[in-house]
């Protein structure tokens, strides 16, 4: 054993512990800010863009169409208005619609939101944005990790993810709820079987539960019967629905495109006919989404901002800390220089505790981010009822983890001159 | 005999740009033999801390030469001059400075850090020292051992590179008497088990009964006065 130089550097370090953590820390919390902001904007929107899968337009009767795609597409909340069968077949007739799928949401089941959907919806809708149902038949379809699709009245298939958290297996029933926050009154009377659980498509419905629409409708309408009775009506069946019965609250569309498009000028020209009608709301969810993100990328940018400001104030505290220690450890400067230290060996000392610090702060702050990931994804979930899993490139943590570095050994320069030019003699004589 | 410490005609200025102020530092020559121990007196305040400070390369002479080990010190430049110094000089300071972060051992062994000792040998021949100069806890803080302990360390580090010179300034300026003789007794005994030649400066009176050779500094100015 001897002494070497990463017992000295570490060692200057130890001995101002607290200088060193806080220190560390600043630079974490720049480090963990900047990645937090770069993962979560990316993975949101993906995640954003994946969700309208091959939909070319959102039909509801909400107020606006970013309500439209936030509530439909990514069941963030419970939608306020209806639209009737009668608009829904209108829709579906359109011979420039390739398909008009009814959604009806405001149910939920332990938080988890309920979409009730007809047994076409899984042959036709897909997460998948390139998908065309009728050149691409069973590729890109919903798959099923378990059981099966929903095929009668009150059954109900798992999104992957509520699958995972909720412990639902095949076979267990659950009663429905009304509404999305807790609180509402359940759907006493019907339960629903779980027949199976579908793979996992990176998408917010991977947190939806898939019911039948019909199913949908009777257990409103027994509400409504029991509500006008004032108790308990007679068991609403299939039969008894009647027009006001069948409401949904929202229709999944797709316009028809030449093969090989994602699109056509033809879908902008049905949109526009579309709305002229007052009583829906027509969104195309990716021009929404698009329009989001230059909201938030406004946001974006300020905080990035902030965030290298935070890095640049975390290099100056790199530098004071340094600076300060320096002027207090002249005396060790020039007891290590008469033991035969150059002024380059104390120099590279000196970069080399900015480096450390630097380094630990990029690696606290890439734990940092990881925790404000999942804490923004949490954020994002209850809030907006969005599904994002953050995701952070190695580029990302690479080129942020090596600026702080860069900026840390910048940040140690001037500390490093205060070394190299410690007057020897003069710091060695007795205090005093 | 090889010499371990020449001295030419030296002479040192703080200013140099000031020609007729009188030099800190004079000297004509002054000689150390190898293995050779000698004690320079003079009185408080009359530039031994800074003749030292010359003699390890840390100041510039205005005038004249230092060797050591037969090599022109001053001739050296840069981190070849660090080096040297690493490998052939010993200081054993006043106020000791001893490194206050690190251990006992761990100061003997920063004496070994740039000397031409192999890394492999620093624990072991710390351990040595440190113990032949009776410090049992050898992984105590400076801080944690007595005055007459930290003393024996900054001996221990002074050595530990087998210099060709240790350098002693003011050894016994913070001890009392009886703990004075005792320290320059060790500082010889552990120089001459070196095999490294001394030269202590002190103004205390007492220490030159412990000196073959004692040196005064103000009669070693004359010749450096004639040259200036």
């Amino acid at each position: 054993m001897s002494l070497r130089s990463s017992r000295v550097v570490l060692g200057s370090l130890l001995a101002r512990r607290f200088q060193t953590v806080t220190t560390t820390i600043t630079v974490a919390i720049a480090v963990g800010l900047l990645l937090t902001i770069l993962s979560m904007r990316d993975a949101t929107r993906q995640t954003l863009e994946r969700g309208a899968g091959n939909m070319h337009l959102v039909v509801s009767a909400e107020p606006s169409p970013l309500v439209s795609v936030l509530n439909s597409v990514f069941h963030a909340g419970t939608p306020s208005r209806a639209m009737t069968w009668l608009q829904v077949m209108q829709l579906q007739r359109d011979p420039r619609v390739a398909f008009a799928l009814p959604i009806q949401q405001g149910d939920s089941f332990e938080d988890y939101p309920v979409t009730a959907v007809q047994p076409e919806f899984f042959q036709q809708f897909s997460p998948s944005a390139a998908y065309d149902p009728q050149r691409d038949g069973e590729d890109g379809r919903w798959r099923v990790a378990e059981g099966r699709l929903i095929q009668d009245r009150f059954e109900v298939v798992l999104g992957s993810q509520v699958a995972k958290e909720s412990g639902l297996t095949l076979g267990d029933t659950i009663l429905l709820t009304c509404g999305l926050a807790g609180g509402g009154f359940v759907h006493e009377g019907f339960s629903y079987e779980v027949v199976g659980v579908l793979e996992v498509s990176g998408t917010p419905h991977d947190r939806v539960i898939f019911s039948d629409l019909a199913s949908g409708w009777i257990i409103h309408a027994q509400d409504k019967r029991d509500r006008e009775a004032g108790g308990s009506a007679d068991r609403v069946t299939e039969d008894d629905l009647s027009a006001a019965d069948r409401l949904v609250t929202g229709v999944y569309l797709r316009g028809v495109v030449r093969e090989g498009r994602q699109a056509s000028a033809a879908i902008a020209e049905l949109a526009s006919e579309l709305r002229r009608n007052p009583s829906i709301t027509v969104a195309s969810p990716a021009s929404e989404i698009e329009a989001l993100f230059r909201i938030v990328n406004r946001v974006d940018r300020l905080l990035i901002a902030v965030a290298f400001v935070v890095l640049v104030s975390g290099a100056v505290s790199i530098m004071l800390a340094l600076y300060s220690a320096g002027q207090m450890r002249r005396r060790e400067i020039a007891t290590f220089r008469v033991l035969g230290a150059s002024r380059g060996r104390i120099v590279r000392w000196v970069l080399a505790e900015a480096v450390i610090l630097g380094a630990a702060g990029a690696v606290v702050g890439v734990g940092m981010s990881v925790l404000g990931g999942l804490a923004v994804s949490w954020g994002l979930k209850v809030q907006l009822g969005l599904v994002v899993e953050p995701a952070v490139s190695l580029v990302a943590f690479g080129a942020v983890g090596a600026a702080a570095v860069v900026l840390a050994a910048l940040a140690g320069v001037a500390p490093a001159v205060l070394a190299y030019r410690t007057p020897v003699a003069e710091h060695l004589r007795p205090l005093g | 005999m090889a010499q371990a410490l020449r001295i030419e005609d030296l002479s040192f200025r703080y200013d140099r740009r000031d020609v007729d102020a009188l030099p800190v530092v004079r000297i004509g020559r002054l000689e150390l033999g190898e293995g050779e121990m000698a004690l320079l007196r003079g009185r408080s305040g009359s530039g031994k801390t800074t003749l030292l400070g010359l003699i390890a390369g840390l100041l510039e002479p205005s005038l004249g030469r230092v060797f050591v080990a037969g090599e022109d010190l001053h001739a050296l430049r840069g981190a070849a001059r660090d080096e040297f110094r690493g490998r052939h000089l010993g200081v054993v300071f006043q106020t000791f400075n001893l490194l206050h972060g690190f251990s006992a051992r761990e100061n003997v062994m920063a004496g070994m850090m740039f000397s031409a000792i192999p890394r492999s040998e620093h624990d072991a021949r710390s351990a040595m020292l440190l113990e032949r100069l009776g410090i049992e806890r050898v992984d105590a803080l400076p801080q944690e051992l007595s005055v007459g302990q930290q003393q024996r360390v900054a001996v221990a580090r002074a050595v530990a590179a087998k210099p060709t010179l240790v350098l002693a300034d003011e050894p016994t300026a913070s001890l009392d008497p009886e703990n004075a003789d005792a320290a320059i007794e060790l500082i010889k005994d552990a120089c001459a088990e070196a095999g490294a030649a001394l030269l202590c400066v002190s103004h205390d009176p007492s220490a030159e009964s412990h000196f073959d050779r004692v040196e005064d500094l103000a009669s070693l100015a004359e010749p450096a006065a004639e040259l200036a």
